[in-house]
């Protein structure tokens, strides 16, 4: 038992003192502790008494010991608080803190001035949310004796997506931290000391230069206004806010997304996600409100007369696509599917193939999901990954091949470093562009990954044990030729529990022989969990309800098309055209008919991550126009094709009927079966088509790069040689 | 080379002492850093040249030994084996000295020390006042080795203690003599070493760290600097011993980088004892594994703080952190770690090989052994000092120090630098020892004893030790980066002449605010020198703030020149030196300072001939008739 002012409390081992006197609803204040973060016992504020130990300890930073009896409060512990708090303000700008009228001021004078230096709380964009300032009023501090100092630092506006006013730094070090402990990339540090600390880059070089990747941690742990989100730090307060989940990539990061009348407005990571931690990358973290919010949204329905897109009611668009399509047999009819698509949405479509239109081919609007989903079906026995996520974090070897984390799935790096703290080894097998350095241990720039892992099979190969498929896969190795450093590989991976990350990058040089192997490896180090293709959003659940899907590249054209992303591969020769979209697109030029749909902001859901997760999509904003909500132009679509069953009410009836019926059983985590253990042959040439790195990086969502609306991340992926 | 066994120790020590000579002659230098600035490298090569040019030099020998501790006066020689010893020893001399003392026996008088009280010539150097009333355990045999050559050590009896540790000993009876003997840590804090020892011993995990602590950051203070150049392998054999009591395989010296000579002897002292099978696996046949790495400090003060050292050695920013946990539970990468000073270290052997009765008789009741100080600042035998604990500051400053010179009085005495705080003369007699200092409000610290005379400013003290606390902050935590800034303030106001009433106030609560607040122990000890100062000089503050007077003439903005128009003779020295070009006057005729253009620095004063004196150093409140 420990006592806590008195009252006694149940001992639980492995806590700290501040996280025991929270939980039992204690209030302590803190600025420099943050639960994500280890504890770092700068502030000073947290001290509190205990029984038997010297001074004021700090509660952050003391293991709590069973029988401790401990004081939250007293006028010695308050009358060092104040002290401390007065000597913080005496170095931020402290006017408005304690003015006299600061009680009316605060009533009435609502809208924070923008103002270029800021040197008080009414002209702070973060007046509301800043965390000295609620200390400010628990110590009721009325007045500041000491000399008031402003270090006259210059407005820090040069870099991409968020701006740096270190005179309002309280030195909590919190930033630091999460960039160097949980990121592991160390961006930013304490530069100098004494009176002249401060936190920045090396050598005072820009965040460009230095490493950052844009995720925007720093800002979301800040408490005060001295690192603040550019775009959206001026957007005045909220009057809604949700949680979601980001659909930019695979991993399916819990957002909270906050708007202002039906605008999106502003993204931060969710502390609780459970598939992000707290974490977001500079897509869902920044990205959002200029995307969606970007010109050239399409606004209404079109149809092609005298060869002229016309606006017209939503009604005459669907009954225009209906007939359109009813043309043409279903086998000449080709939907194609964007991974941005919600369950509900790729649920009505898969029903609209089955009952309406038999006989339609569907296929993904991603080539390398296409392929890693056929070709993990046939090694594992269902499409997907073999595990979910934490396969990651405890891994004692990552192997990483052809991706590039700093355009999607960067949060992994969080698990990546996690794991690496423990001792873990990273292989990074291909070109890597910047901020990975320092994580990984292993680097094979050179092409040739089939090789590379063919070789390390090779030297690998007696721990084969009997396995079945051990002849066939034995013999298929030797048609690849020598490599170097596959010898090693083999060295790092054997008897260790590994997980492979594949990227897109793959691609471009048989990627089918790359996931074989990857999986072979996989198995001749007993990591059945390992193997994780970098997927596209909701990939997993638009295969979930469509096992059908196919790899298309081998189908063949169809005539008529039904596309929910202005990229898909049209033919020159298709003879009718739905384009289901939110961007204008070159597309245009070849659509009949356009239906406005929804993106991530004004869409409601679910959609799976690429571990098996299945989580809501809450939207926040309206689409603009008459756009409207994608699943229910499927749904009306399918009713103006002579469909029955499509006359939903409201989305909440298309999941239910979708977890009764389909694949999708609830909200959580699917749980995988482990996989059968089996060696597969692997191929040393391939007759399938590849693809070009120029395909590769483009940062797609449904017609439209994210690159062309969001000026600040071209500038980045410029940077880091992404685009050109 | 390499010593296999005890007995090859052993025998390899007969071998050596047999081939000593006690009467072959023996020229030895002291190489410490003073001296070294004092020219001795060229006085050694002098000596070298000298013997060579008259063909004896296969029959005297020279060597350069660490620091004798007698700094003011050095180049210091002894000539062995009559122990007679010369001081502030010249290139020009040398000849003479090879010529008459070291070929014919034949003393020059005006080399020897002269004692000031009896003015009586001394011969030998324990005769000296300054060494009579040390008692050099620890520095003792610097002068009879050179620190690099392991066998001037062995012949001493070096490594006596480590093979009675490793051939008669288990490790628990090796911690339990040092509990018993009473050795405190001498890095200032003096935690019990036994205690530290044994809990680090007793943590769970392997493997376990050493460290030497030879940041030493005091202003003022080199003792380690002394016993590192000098008999670093005392240090060694130190800690090869603590390795084995604690269960350790791996050693640091972190060693300040400002410390050049002291980071290539430890360096080389290592690699010798790694050749003869000292350091490494299975020393001297033993099951003990050790060895050690160095590693340079960067600059920081901050870093002699033993978890920002820790930090350090991580290669990380030398920042502090909380503690528990304690570094012998989890330290250097989570490993439990023993971090002792260098003289901690040092003491080990000693009390190995001289047993726990025998340091339980050195010292006072509560702290036990010698230790070693470097007193400096207004005193005439600026050195190394090293004295039983309990020795008065009166004996230190005044019978082994010489007392003040110029015939001024003694003010203070700063004990412990930054963290320390000040004695004032009223309480010279006080015993030197960890508790007897802190009943006065100050701190032995790691032992560096400045001697402040009625020119010192008090208060301009205290703000010189809090500019460099402040400087050195790292940072991290609130009280000591802003705490101290705020305190350095408020004093440079009152030095200037800004002081008003309420900054007294003020800076007691800023240093009761950063001494409870501070994480680490230089924000909590950093208040040290300004409360001390306040304590027994409050009316030097009160004079400066209220009356803008300066009492010890030395704060600018509170004092200015003024040439006495009747001492004046016209010379115009002092205009042609003067930097402002505030003087004026015709030849031969009194000149005057603009008090505009003067800029205070006091050149005038020093340039005036003594003769004359005619320059007054004068307070804002004197007028010219104040004479």
């Amino acid at each position: 038992m420990i006592t806590i002012n008195g009252q006694q409390y149940p001992f639980t081992p492995g806590k700290t003192v501040l996280e025991a006197v929270t939980e039992a609803g204690v209030y302590i204040p803190t600025l420099c502790n943050h639960p994500h973060l280890p504890p770092f016992g700068a502030c000073r504020l947290c001290i509190v008494q205990i029984d038997d130990v010297r001074g004021l300890p700090t509660a952050c930073t003391t293991p709590l010991t069973d029988g401790m009896n401990i004081r939250t409060e007293s006028e010695d512990i308050q009358k060092l608080r104040r002290e401390i708090m007065l000597l913080i303000l005496s170095e931020h700008p402290n006017s408005c803190l304690v003015c006299k009228d600061k009680e009316l001021c605060g009533k009435y004078n609502t809208c924070t001035t923008k103002a270029g230096k800021i040197t008080g709380c009414n002209l702070c964009s973060w007046k509301e949310g800043c965390e000295v300032r609620k200390i400010v009023e628990y110590l009721q501090i009325e007045d500041i004796s000491y000399h008031i100092d402003y270090h006259d630092y210059a407005l820090e506006r040069d870099d991409p997506f968020f701006d740096r006013d270190y005179n309002l730094c309280i030195l909590c070090g919190r930033c630091v931290r999460v960039c160097e402990d949980i990121l592991g990339i160390g961006a930013i540090a304490f530069l100098n000391r004494g009176h002249a600390t401060r936190v920045g880059t090396a050598f005072g070089i820009s965040h460009l230069d230095g490493g950052c990747m844009f995720c925007g941690a720093c800002v979301d742990v800040c408490p005060t206004a001295a690192l603040t989100t550019r775009a959206t730090k001026w957007l005045s307060q909220a009057d809604k806010r949700t949680k979601t989940t980001c659909n930019f990539c695979g991993v399916g990061c819990s957002m909270i997304i906050e708007g202002r009348r039906d605008t999106v407005m502003r993204a931060l990571a969710d502390m609780d996600g459970a598939a992000n931690q707290g974490q977001a990358c500079v897509l869902g973290r920044f990205c959002i409100p200029p995307f969606f919010n970007a010109i050239g949204r399409l606004r209404y329905p079109l149809v092609r007369k005298d060869g002229v897109l016309t606006p017209v009611p939503f009604a005459e668009a669907l009954s225009a696509a209906a007939e359109g399509l009813k043309r043409f047999d279903p086998n000449d009819i080709r939907i194609s599917v964007s991974p941005k698509l919600t369950n509900e949405t790729a649920y009505l479509l898969s029903r609209l193939v089955k009952e309406v239109l038999p006989g339609t081919s569907m296929e993904l609007n991603a080539p390398f999901d296409s392929m890693a989903m056929q070709v993990s079906f046939r090694l594992i026995g269902y499409p997907g990954c073999s595990g979910d996520l934490e396969s990651i974090r405890d891994a004692e070897v990552i192997i990483v091949a052809g991706a590039d984390l700093c355009i999607d799935h960067s949060v992994l790096r969080v698990r990546m470093n996690a794991a690496h703290k423990r001792g873990a080894k990273i292989v990074w097998i291909g070109p890597m562009r910047s901020g990975e350095i320092r994580l990984v241990d292993y680097h094979y720039p050179e092409a040739g990954i089939p090789e590379m892992l063919a070789g390390a099979l090779r030297v690998l190969a007696h721990e084969t044990q009997d396995m079945e498929g051990g002849d066939a896969f034995l013999g298929s190795l030797l048609a690849f030729k020598e490599k170097e450093g596959a010898k090693e590989l083999a060295s790092i991976v054997k008897g260790k529990r590994t997980c492979i990350l594949l990227g897109k990058e793959i691609m471009q040089d048989r990627p089918e022989s790359v996931m074989t192997a990857a999986w072979d490896l996989l198995m001749l180090t007993q990591s059945p969990r390992g193997l994780i293709p970098l997927l596209e959003a909701n990939t997993q659940g638009i295969y979930e309800l469509n096992p059908t899907l196919v790899d298309t590249r081998q189908k063949g054209r169809a005539k008529a098309y039904y596309v929910t992303s202005g990229n898909a591969d049209v033919p020159p020769e298709a003879e009718f055209v739905v384009l289901q979209d939110i961007f204008e697109s070159k597309m245009l030029e070849r659509a009949d008919v356009v239906l406005p749909g929804t993106g991530l902001p004004e869409d409601e859901g679910t959609i799976v991550s690429m571990e098996g997760r299945v989580q809501s999509i809450t939207p926040i904003a309206r689409a603009p126009g008459t756009s409207m909500a994608d699943w229910m132009i499927v749904a009306k679509l399918a009713e103006a094709l002579g469909g029955n069953g499509f006359n939903y009410d409201t989305l909440d009836q298309v999941t239910q009927e979708m977890f009764a019926t389909s694949a999708i059983p609830g909200l959580g985590l699917m749980v995988k079966p482990l996989p059968a253990s089996r060696l597969f042959p692997v191929m040393a040439t391939s007759n399938s088509p590849q693809l070009p790195a120029s395909a590769m990086l483009v940062h797609a969502y449904r017609g439209a790069d994210i690159v062309d609306k969001v000026d600040d991340l071209y500038r980045l992926y410029r940077y880091r040689g992404v685009v050109k | 080379m390499r010593l296999r066994s005890l007995i090859e120790l052993e025998a390899l020590r007969q071998s050596i002492l047999q081939k000593k000579d006690p009467n072959k002659p023996c020229i030895s230098l002291c190489s410490g850093t003073g001296c070294h600035a004092s020219g001795e490298k060229k006085v050694q090569e002098a000596f070298r040249n000298e013997l060579k040019k008259r063909g004896v030099d296969d029959k005297v020998e020279v060597k350069s030994t660490g620091c004798f501790g007698f700094c003011q006066f050095g180049p210091n020689v002894v000539l062995h084996p009559e122990g007679t010893f010369y001081h502030s020893v010249r290139v020009e001399q040398v000849p003479d000295i090879v010529e008459k003392t070291v070929l014919k026996g034949v003393i020059l008088e005006d080399l020897l020390y002269t004692d000031p009280s009896t003015n009586l010539k001394i011969f030998h150097e324990k005769d000296v006042p300054f060494y009579a009333k040390q008692m050099r355990n620890i520095l003792g045999n610097n002068g009879l080795l050179e620190p690099t050559n392991i066998e001037d050590y062995i012949g001493l009896g070096g490594f006596v203690a480590l093979a009675k540790v490793l051939g008669e000993m288990k490790p628990e009876q090796v911690i339990d003599v040092v509990k018993k003997a009473g050795l405190r840590g001498r890095g200032g804090a003096g935690f019990p070493t036994g205690l530290k020892w044994e809990t680090a011993r007793r943590s769970p995990s392997y493997p376990k760290y050493l460290v030497c602590n030879a940041d030493e950051g005091d202003p003022g203070a080199y003792m380690n600097r002394s016993v590192l150049e000098g008999n670093p392998f005392s240090v060694l054999e130190g800690m090869i011993i603590g390795a084995y009591a604690i269960g350790s395989a791996e050693g640091f010296f972190y060693v300040r980088a400002e410390y050049p000579l002291a980071v290539k002897n430890i360096i080389l002292a290592a690699k010798k004892a790694r050749e003869r099978g000292l350091l490494g696996k299975n020393i001297l046949g033993s099951e003990l594994d050790f060895d050690v790495k160095v590693i340079k400090g960067a600059g920081a003060f901050v870093c002699g703080e033993e978890t920002a050292m820790m930090a350090s050695i991580e290669g990380k920013r030398g920042m502090p952190r909380p503690r528990p946990p304690f570094p012998a539970e989890s330290g250097i990468w989570g490993k439990p770690t023993n971090i002792n000073n260098v003289e901690t270290w040092a003491n080990v052997p000693l009390i190995i090989r001289n047993g726990v009765d025998w340091y339980q008789g050195i010292g006072s009741k509560t702290s036990k052994g010698t230790k070693v100080f470097s007193l400096v600042g207004k005193i005439k035998n600026t050195g190394l000092v090293e004295v039983p604990m309990g020795t008065s500051l009166r004996t230190i400053v005044f019978d082994i120090g010489g007392g003040i010179p110029n015939g001024k009085a003694l003010k203070a005495v700063q004990c412990g630098g930054p963290s320390g705080g000040c004695i004032p003369a009223s309480h010279i007699d006080v015993p030197v020892d960890y508790e007897g200092l802190k009943e006065l409000g100050a701190m032995m610290g790691s032992g560096g004893l400045i001697v402040m005379d009625e020119d010192t400013c008090m208060v301009d003290m205290a703000k010189y030790f809090v500019s460099f606390t402040q400087s050195e902050s790292c940072g991290k935590c609130v009280p000591c980066r802003i705490g101290t800034k705020r305190m350095l303030e408020i004093l440079e106001q009152i030095t200037q002449g800004k002081g008003i009433n309420q900054h007294i106030a003020t800076l007691e609560s800023l240093c009761a605010t950063i001494r409870d607040g501070s994480l680490c122990g230089l924000g909590q000890t950093a208040p040290n020198p300004v409360l001390t100062t306040l304590m027994y000089f409050r009316s030097e503050y009160e004079a400066h703030i209220n009356e803008k007077r300066c009492p010890a003439k030395v704060c600018k903005a509170l004092i200015h020149f003024e040439i006495d128009k009747d001492k004046c003779t016209g010379c115009q020295a002092c205009k042609v030196r003067c930097p402002a070009k505030a003087i004026d006057g015709q030849p031969k005729k009194p000149h005057s300072i603009d008090q505009n253009l003067c800029i205070k620095c006091g050149v005038c004063q020093q340039t005036c001939p003594t003769k004359a004196s005619a320059v007054m150093r004068l307070d804002n409140l004197s007028t010219e008739a104040a004479r």
